[in-house]
């Protein structure tokens, strides 16, 4: 997650997210994305601002005012008003922002230049600083009616700013100041184009005699969408390995349906090595893992030559065989030693359809970043004696529940798995509580004393066979309630910024966490493993 | 040992004719504590029946500094372990050690409180190993009694022993937890961070700086408690404000203070610094 979705976050309290994008002149914000233009967001201080202002339209404004009946000039000048009212209101809680938005405006034009862009520029520094100083007649106004209107109904009141803005339009209007609604760019190179604030009515592109300001669909239009296209393998041509039944939760009933869901093993379709060599991606950091020194008293070494303790037992042997006047056992320290891994953790990962997604920031899908952490949680692992495997799962109704080993536990990739895991292919939905009972199941054989699932998801769970959206998260809960009952544990990582809800429900709390960039995916992976390897 | 400043009071004590072997463990000044709710009651409703308490909250957001208070409101000799993994049984109620005789046994810290009366705090508890707690279980319930099965001896609480645990459940990993035989046995007083403008004056007594500027430093701290769990474990605790309000008292700049307690302090991500300075300088420009 970059520092200005952070930035965004912390000041608003809400989930937002920062992108760049360089088509526009200004930036474009919805009810929780700002995207930068690239000239802005290159400037360190720049898109600092530019956040803020973002900041204060969210805790201020109200977005998608609709704008029927006004003239263009008007929206332009209710939005600069707008704009100055709700960076006061954003200054009395962090009054240090006002430096960021003084270094930010548009240049002071000349005094002659009495065009509208001169005139609202003026009007922005004169509002923002009390201490600017404008000899125009109508900038001097504005600030006039603007103090007046915070003094006397106080900055919350949007009504009464915005009347003060029809006056203000009404007198550029009668000065013959003339304006040009598509050529109009906000001056403030900070602010954003006001787009968030008004609704333009049901019509693709604004009416003509409104301001060409873009639409938040914009946005949306460039958030990515999957172009590729998988022509997808019919079943068929994968291996089927094993079919299992478990029962699966009903929440209405409150009871189990036995044997409702059937789990298909299968070998991913074999398309041979050449995919292996797949070049085309950015070659990962390797993940070091950074394990804390796991001591423990169980591999207490005794009857040591040196070390950080007296063996309290040899030592009192030692004193006894001096008053027998024997010969004393001289190795009479300890030292702890380092206990060998014994955690088996199984990484079950999301192959739906939505895996295919393209991640924002990043030229890869989801289910490519998914199997370069796979693979790199693979060889990272084995030196310490911790093992992992890395399974996949995808469901098309409850006869179907697909179910593939990528990585077992204790296997070197090699480049056959490599190629292996590069076939995989994500389809069909998300049905994680028989994926889920299914991990369990083969955790269960496990003897060692630590035994996780993590599961890798990038939604909700869903079924096309299944309507109410409680009802597979019901499942899923009762699922790794049953696998915490035979002493496995789970936690998940969300790729998807609305997880917040079921993932608690699903897994409780602290058992999860949300991942709103994939890319940074492999990093997280490896803490959470690192940390339910720990104990 | 405690440092020397105590050695005066044992003197005192002495003299006035007792052996109080707890009396490095007596709290002498009022540690300054502002309740946020009625916990001081609740505490002290507890203690009556010297019922097990669990403390749990974020770090920093003033469970030890409550203790503290509370000990020496109730006028009880406070006994202090932080817990930590490699942590023993015995470091908890003792073990025998050389000497020229031989061997000699000396209590543990919670041996002492259970001997002689005092409140045993153990700091975030979930650090020690699940099998180390378990030897607390006789003493938090309705037996009262600390075996000590390598002396062949069993204690028996004094009437003014009580037991506190604190824990953070934010931070620690799932696997990290009590066993629910364990917390079965304590009652449980939540702690969060103290509203804004108790959290300013707060920070404002601890340091000495005036009032808005805290209230400031409280901003940021909420700002970052919004980035928890999307990149930070925790956000700033106000133990945290109260250091970087130290500084700023002590004449370092705001911002300098704050990146230095706060912005690095928290994090090593570089994005997540440029976010927290940010929050610093949404304050303080």
């Amino acid at each position: 997650m970059n520092a200005l979705s952070l930035l965004a976050i912390g000041l608003t309290g809400n989930d937002i997210e920062v992108q760049t994008d360089g088509a526009q002149p200004r930036s474009v914000l919805t009810v929780d994305h700002l995207l930068l233009p690239v000239a802005v967001a290159e400037q360190r201080r720049l898109s600092l601002a530019s956040v803020a202002h973002a900041v204060a339209h969210w805790r201020h404004s109200v977005p998608g005012r609709p704008v029927r009946g006004l003239k263009p000039m008007g929206v332009a000048i209710i939005s600069a008003i707008e704009d100055a009212r709700v960076e006061q209101l954003l200054l009395r809680d962090f009054p240090g922002l006002r430096n960021w938005f003084l270094d930010s405006l548009a240049p002071r034009p000349a005094s002659d230049d009495l065009s509208f862009v001169a005139l609202v520029t003026r009007m922005d520094r004169v509002l923002l600083d009390p201490n600017q100083q404008d000899d125009n007649h109508w900038v001097n106004k504005a600030r006039r009616l603007f103090d007046e209107t915070m003094a006397r109904a106080g900055l919350v009141d949007y009504r009464a700013f915005r009347a003060i803005a029809a006056i203000l339009a009404n007198d550029l209007g009668q000065m013959r100041v003339s304006f040009d609604p598509q050529q109009h760019v906000v001056p403030a190179p900070y602010r954003d184009d006001n787009s968030y604030l008004w609704d333009f009515g049901e019509s693709e592109h604004p009416p003509d005699d409104s301001v060409s300001l873009q639409q938040g669909a914009v946005l949306r239009s460039l958030l990515p969408v999957d172009a590729r296209d998988n022509a997808p393998l019919s079943g068929a041509d994968e291996p089927e390995l094993g079919r299992f039944s478990y029962p699966e939760w009903d929440y209405r009933l409150d009871r189990l349906k036995p044997d409702w869901c059937t789990v298909i093993e299968k070998l991913p379709a074999w398309q041979g090595l050449a995919r292996a060599s797949d070049t085309s991606r950015p070659p990962a950091a390797p993940l070091i893992f950074k394990r804390a020194n796991r001591l423990t008293r169980t591999r207490r070494l005794r009857h040591q030559w040196e070390g950080d303790n007296i063996d309290l037992n040899a030592a009192i042997e030692v004193q006894i065989d001096r008053r027998m006047n024997l010969q004393p056992e001289p190795r009479m320290f300890m030292r702890t030693g380092t206990e060998l891994g014994v955690s088996s953790i199984l990484v079950l990962v999301d192959l739906s359809e939505s895996a295919n997604d393209r991640a924002a920031s990043s030229s890869m899908s989801l289910l490519d970043i998914e199997k370069q952490a796979a693979l790199l949680l693979a060889g990272a692992a084995r030196r310490d004696g911790d093992r992992f495997a890395v399974h996949g799962f995808s469901s098309n109704t409850r006869a179907e529940v697909y179910y593939t080993r990528l990585i077992e536990f204790g296997e070197m990739p090699t480049l056959e798995t490599q190629a292996l895991v590069a076939a995989v292919q994500a389809r069909y939905s998300t049905r994680i509580g028989a994926a889920l009972r299914h991990a369990t199941a083969q955790l269960r054989r496990d003897p060692v004393a630590l035994r996780a699932v993590l599961l890798v998801t990038d939604g909700a769970p869903s079924d096309i066979d299944v309507h109410d959206p409680r009802y597979l998260i019901e499942d899923a809960r009762a699922a790794v309630l049953e696998a915490r009952q035979a002493g496995v544990r789970s936690y998940c990582i969300a790729v998807d910024a609305g997880a917040d809800a079921y993932a608690r429900r699903i897994f409780g709390w602290r058992n999860y966490c949300v991942s709103t960039d994939p890319t940074g995916l492999p990093a997280q992976l490896q803490r959470v493993c690192a940390r339910l390897a720990l104990n | 040992m405690r440092a020397a400043d105590s050695t005066a009071s044992r003197e005192l004590v002495n003299h006035a004719g007792h052996n109080d072997p707890l009396v490095d463990y007596r709290i002498g000044v009022e540690p300054f504590y502002r309740a946020a709710g009625n916990e001081v009651a609740m505490y002290e409703s507890a203690y009556v029946h010297r019922m097990p308490l669990i403390l749990k909250g974020p770090t920093g957001c003033g469970k030890t500094r409550f203790v503290e208070h509370m000990a020496w409101k109730l006028g009880r000799p406070l006994v202090t372990l932080a817990c930590n993994e490699d942590m023993t049984a015995s470091d908890l109620i003792g073990r025998f050690l050389l000497d020229a005789q031989g061997t000699a046994w000396h209590d543990g810290p919670l041996t002492l409180a259970v001997r002689h009366g005092g409140i045993c705090y153990l700091d975030e508890v979930v650090e020690a190993r699940q099998d180390t707690t378990v030897v607390i279980h006789p003493l938090t319930d309705a037996r009262r009694i600390l075996p000590l099965d390598k002396k062949g001896e069993v204690v028996h609480a004094h009437p003014d022993f009580q037991l506190v645990v604190s824990y953070n459940p934010g931070y620690q990993s799932s696997a990290k937890d009590m066993k629910p035989s364990t917390r079965q046995r304590f009652a449980a007083l939540e702690f969060d961070y103290p509203n804004r403008d108790l959290e300013a004056e707060i920070v404002a007594h601890e340091t000495g700086i005036d009032l808005a500027l805290a209230a400031q430093l409280v901003a940021i701290a909420h700002c970052s408690r919004a980035l928890k769990r999307r990149g930070l474990d925790e956000g700033a605790s106000t133990r945290m404000l109260i250091y970087a309000g130290i500084l700023i008292r002590d004449g370092v700049s705001p911002r300098e203070s704050c990146a230095m307690t706060l912005t690095h302090a928290l994090t090593d991500d570089p994005d997540m610094a440029v976010a927290l300075q940010g929050f610093v300088e949404a304050q303080f420009g």
